[in-house]
């Protein structure tokens, strides 16, 4: 049986370059200026984006994870110690809004598998075909990560897909290195044995 | 199948779309637009309740009914012909006033222990006892006219009363009865001190007070209403200027009687 923990919020953050210009947006957040939620949107949505798609694999989930993460910044706000980089900190929260999204995307990835068998057969360009190819092996990933863990599977999507360091990763998720590796070694050895048994 | 392939077919994936990013956006504001209208919205009605609760509560203090605000209703509407209710009935007109204003079917004139040199000058307040005793007070001689109904004005709200009276309450409403129904200004004068010896600065105390002024009025000993009267003349008495107009007139009269 699946079971899914819950991610804690990241509490330490790791230092990174672009915290200066972070420290004023956050200081208008912490007022609760409206329009620095836009600005930081407009800085760091595509970095957002792009982890929430790899972590759950379908765009339309991904865009509410993307929503409800800026929605609830000014209020989690107030947890960022400035430690790390704001955009560090968006994934945190970003993971911390996954567990339901990750669930009724892979409700919705099993209900389309038809659909999509369907669709591969009217493909006839090399291009198309590559992106489907592509598309095939990715969708064949997240269907292995949807028998993982929550947190096992924000790790490997932050160290492998997005190649993080575990120390950053670790500021992310707020958890020591330590636990960040053991669950990434956890994450690999259950995808291989899941894939070597489907391939 | 190898992962790493995998998961390079997973960053292949990663596209940004800009309609949808700009959507995104739109729809964040929109969220924390509505967001802040339902908190600005609540916080006016939190505001709005407290300011109904403040002034709820300051007005139960400042008139001593505080307790009425806990009261069954039932009990406070029901009328007791027996015990009737302690609060002075002719200045029963507030919000809360529940009973009606008791008028004693035959009120006679108190006679002063004084013979009075210019009896009835003034004629009788037709609602309530007192002014009866104040208009059987020697009235000066310049303008016996300008004496108005003493205690016909200041309207305040009867307190609701529980069924079991605790002691002090029954005090003053024997006390209260004594002084409209009971024609007997000492047995009235002795009432009121007992109440304010057991209450000294109770719910009724400056109606009690007042009250035992105009007792002392009606037994003619004039120099000791007068000095009972000035405080509430001054405005000293809680709450502020209580009785005050009244009193003011009832200090004037008796500095002229009390000259006579």
């Amino acid at each position: 049986m699946r079971t899914v923990t819950a991610i804690s919020m990241p509490l330490v953050m790791p230092a990174a370059a672009d915290t200066s210009a972070d420290s004023e947006l956050v200081a208008r957040l912490r007022a609760g200026d409206r329009h620095a939620v836009e600005e930081v949107y407009l800085a760091h949505h595509t970095q957002i984006r792009g982890f929430a798609r790899r972590l759950v694999g379908d765009p339309a989930a991904a865009e509410d994870i993307v929503h409800e993460t800026f929605v609830a910044l000014p209020r989690a706000i107030r947890r960022f110690r400035g430690e790390g980089s704001l955009r560090s900190f968006l994934i945190g929260v970003a993971a911390n809004h996954s567990r339901r999204h990750i669930r009724s995307a892979m409700r919705r990835r099993r209900a389309t598998e038809r659909l999509a068998a369907h669709e591969a057969l009217q493909v006839r360009t090399v291009d198309a075909t590559d992106q489907l190819i592509t598309r095939q092996l990715a969708d064949r990933l997240w269907a292995a990560l949807d028998e993982l863990p929550l947190d096992q599977r924000v790790v490997f999507v932050l160290c492998e897909a997005e190649q993080r360091t575990s120390v950053e990763v670790a500021g992310i998720v707020g958890a020591p290195e330590g636990t960040v590796r053991t669950r990434l070694f956890h994450a690999k050895r259950k995808l291989r044995e899941m894939l070597g048994e489907a391939t | 199948m190898n992962v790493d392939d995998l998961v390079g077919a997973l960053r292949a994936t990663d596209g940004d779309d800009a309609e949808l990013a700009e959507a995104t956006r739109l729809r964040v504001r929109r969220s924390l637009e509505t967001r802040s209208r339902i908190q600005h919205q609540l916080a006016g009605v939190l505001a709005a309740a407290g300011i109904l609760f403040g002034g709820t509560v300051s007005w139960a203090l400042a008139t001593g009914d505080i307790s009425a605000l806990w009261s069954p209703a039932p009990q406070a509407i029901a009328p007791s012909p027996v015990a009737a209710p302690p609060a002075p009935p002719h200045r029963s007109s507030g919000p809360a006033s529940i009973s009606p204003p008791v008028t004693p079917p035959v009120a006679p004139p108190v006679t002063p222990a004084e013979p009075s040199d210019v009896p009835a000058a003034v004629p009788p307040a037709p609602i309530a006892p007192s002014p009866v005793a104040v208009a059987a007070l020697p009235a000066p001689a310049q303008a016996p006219e300008a004496v108005p109904p003493v205690r016909a004005a200041a309207p305040r709200p009867v307190p609701m009363r529980p069924a079991a009276p605790p002691p002090v309450e029954a005090l003053y409403r024997r006390a209260h009865e004594l002084h409209f129904h009971g024609g007997d200004p000492v047995a009235a004068l002795a009432a009121w001190d007992a109440y304010l010896a057991a209450e000294p600065a109770g719910r009724f105390s400056a109606d009690a007070r007042y009250d035992r002024a105009i007792a002392l009025v009606r037994l003619g000993r004039y120099a000791e209403a007068r000095a009972a009267l000035i405080p509430f003349a001054e405005g000293k008495v809680e709450p502020a200027g209580y009785r005050q107009t009244e009193a003011e007139q009832l200090v004037a009269r008796l500095a002229h009687a009390h000259a006579r």
